[in-house]
């Protein structure tokens, strides 16, 4: 599937400023402090070994096209 | 002369550590400052004539209640015959540093990353500066991040000092993670990055063929594009089992100026064993078309504008399996540490090309014109690493 760029772009735009005005707007919460337990869980990371999450990261992206997104990581590759 | 073929892809990986030192991953708790912790691991990869190994050390301190540095230190030692080595030149070996420090300031539930990376090898350096910021949300339930990156690479060429072309990238991130409910957490992302500069590998080659000569093919030189525009959105979501475990899933899309369309999905386990040990399996699988200019074979009459035949870009598959084990050793305060654990991480990765033909000098394939098989290896990844926290 193809998605036109500047479509997207504008999304995420869109999207990023929404949250950024709704954050001023008062939400109580629905998962409550107390109930946050399984959330502060060790295992409940999705990058718990930030050093090998980052380097699976690099095998991948050297050695196939697709780059961006990855989780843990802000950056493209700038190999040719 | 001889020539010698990198693998360029594997060179620069500046901007895969920088978001370590920047803590991109985002916490699901009220903002805090990284752990402090340092982590040393040596990593293995070898497949396809490829061996690269090397260490990878962590160090990440904070100081007072609202400042953290990170610093990064990295090393591939390569030696290469894979096969465009084989097609254009000769076995090599090679070393590659880098080096990446970052500093985090975090206020109220904001928190703000610098950081810079440097890397280099005698024919390759890459320059990155990065800068994010985080903010939560909606009583900690929502954790928004906005990351800007901009680089500047300057490619040589061995046995040619004179050559330094640069690369100027871009990449602009946004990343949303989003506690559901108590046991499910949602991370959205999106990525742009542009890059514009000498993009072509300085090495590697196409080759043509001439259709009156069937037994030889001739080397010339890639022409590819100056500029090149992808956007990469990744879904992923993990949910806690109500017997301690964590079931988790990535489905990423990619796209880009050069015609290549990329689907990634991922699905993996967490089981803890014991107190002290846990285990983790993951399998991915990765699907791409290739680009527009891509040709594994020219015919020397046709005149094209871009041509390239970096099997990277060719239409491709990749399926991981992968199993990892975490021994906590210790858990209560010793000396100056806190915890502190030993990993082990292998993963197989089984790579398929759909055009791409071996056609190394001497291969059975070199010259073959119809019908011919196409290339596909097996690699295998080992990560051996300690953890400390203090």
């Amino acid at each position: 599937m193809q998605l036109p760029r500047i479509i997207m772009s504008l999304f995420v735009s869109m999207l990023a400023l929404s949250l950024l005005f709704l954050s001023a707007c008062s939400i109580e919460p629905w998962v409550k402090p107390y109930e946050r337990a399984n959330l502060a869980d060790p295992i409940m990371n999705f990058t718990p070994n930030p050093v090998s999450n980052s380097y699976l990261n690099h095998v991948y992206q050297a050695r196939e096209s697709m780059r961006g997104a990855e989780s843990g990581s802000g950056g493209g590759c700038g190999c040719n | 002369m001889v020539a010698v073929v990198i693998n360029n892809r594997i060179r620069n990986t500046t901007q895969f550590l920088l978001p370590i030192l920047l803590g991109i991953s985002v916490p699901l708790m009220a903002a805090i400052l990284p752990e402090d912790r340092t982590d040393f691991l040596y990593h293995s990869y070898e497949g396809g004539g490829v061996a690269i190994n090397g260490p990878s050390i962590l160090v990440r301190k904070s100081v007072g209640e609202h400042v953290s540095l990170s610093y990064n230190f990295y090393i591939d030692s390569i030696t290469s015959a894979s096969v465009d080595v084989m097609t254009f030149g000769s076995p090599y070996t090679e070393k590659r540093t880098e080096n990446d420090l970052s500093v985090e300031y975090l206020t109220d539930n904001t928190t703000l990353s610098l950081g810079a990376a440097h890397s280099q090898e005698n024919d390759y350096l890459a320059k990155t500066l990065f800068f994010s910021i985080s903010h939560q949300m909606f009583g900690d339930l929502t954790t928004v991040s906005l990351s800007h990156a901009v680089g500047s690479d300057t490619v040589g060429q061995r046995n040619n000092p004179d050559r330094a072309d640069p690369i100027d990238r871009r990449n602009y991130k946004i990343d949303i993670s989003q506690i559901l409910t108590k046991s499910i957490v949602l991370n959205l992302g999106f990525e742009a990055i542009t890059e514009e500069g000498a993009l072509a590998n300085p090495y590697r080659g196409i080759l043509q063929y001439d259709p009156d000569d069937p037994n030889k093919n001739i080397a010339s030189g890639e022409l590819y594009p100056e500029t090149r525009t992808s956007n990469a959105i990744a879904f992923r979501a993990m949910y806690y089992m109500p017997y301690r475990a964590k079931l988790y899933g990535e489905v990423r899309g990619f796209n880009d100026s050069w015609d290549i369309s990329g689907r990634m999905t991922s699905v993996g386990y967490t089981q803890p064993i014991r107190k002290d040990l846990t285990i983790d399996v993951h399998y991915r699988v990765y699907n791409q078309s290739k680009a527009s200019f891509f040709e594994d074979l020219v015919n020397i009459d046709e005149q094209k504008e871009f041509v390239g035949r970096d099997k990277e870009l060719d239409a491709m598959s990749s399926v991981t399996t992968g199993v990892s084990l975490h021994y906590r050793f210790f858990d209560r305060p010793w000396w100056i540490f806190d915890k502190g654990s030993v990993n082990v991480a292998m993963d197989k990765i089984a790579f398929d090309y759909e055009n791409y033909v071996n056609r190394s000098r001497g291969s059975v394939n070199e010259t073959c014109r119809s019908n011919c098989p196409t290339y596909s290896f097996n690699a295998d990844v080992f990560q051996l690493y300690m953890s400390v926290w203090y």
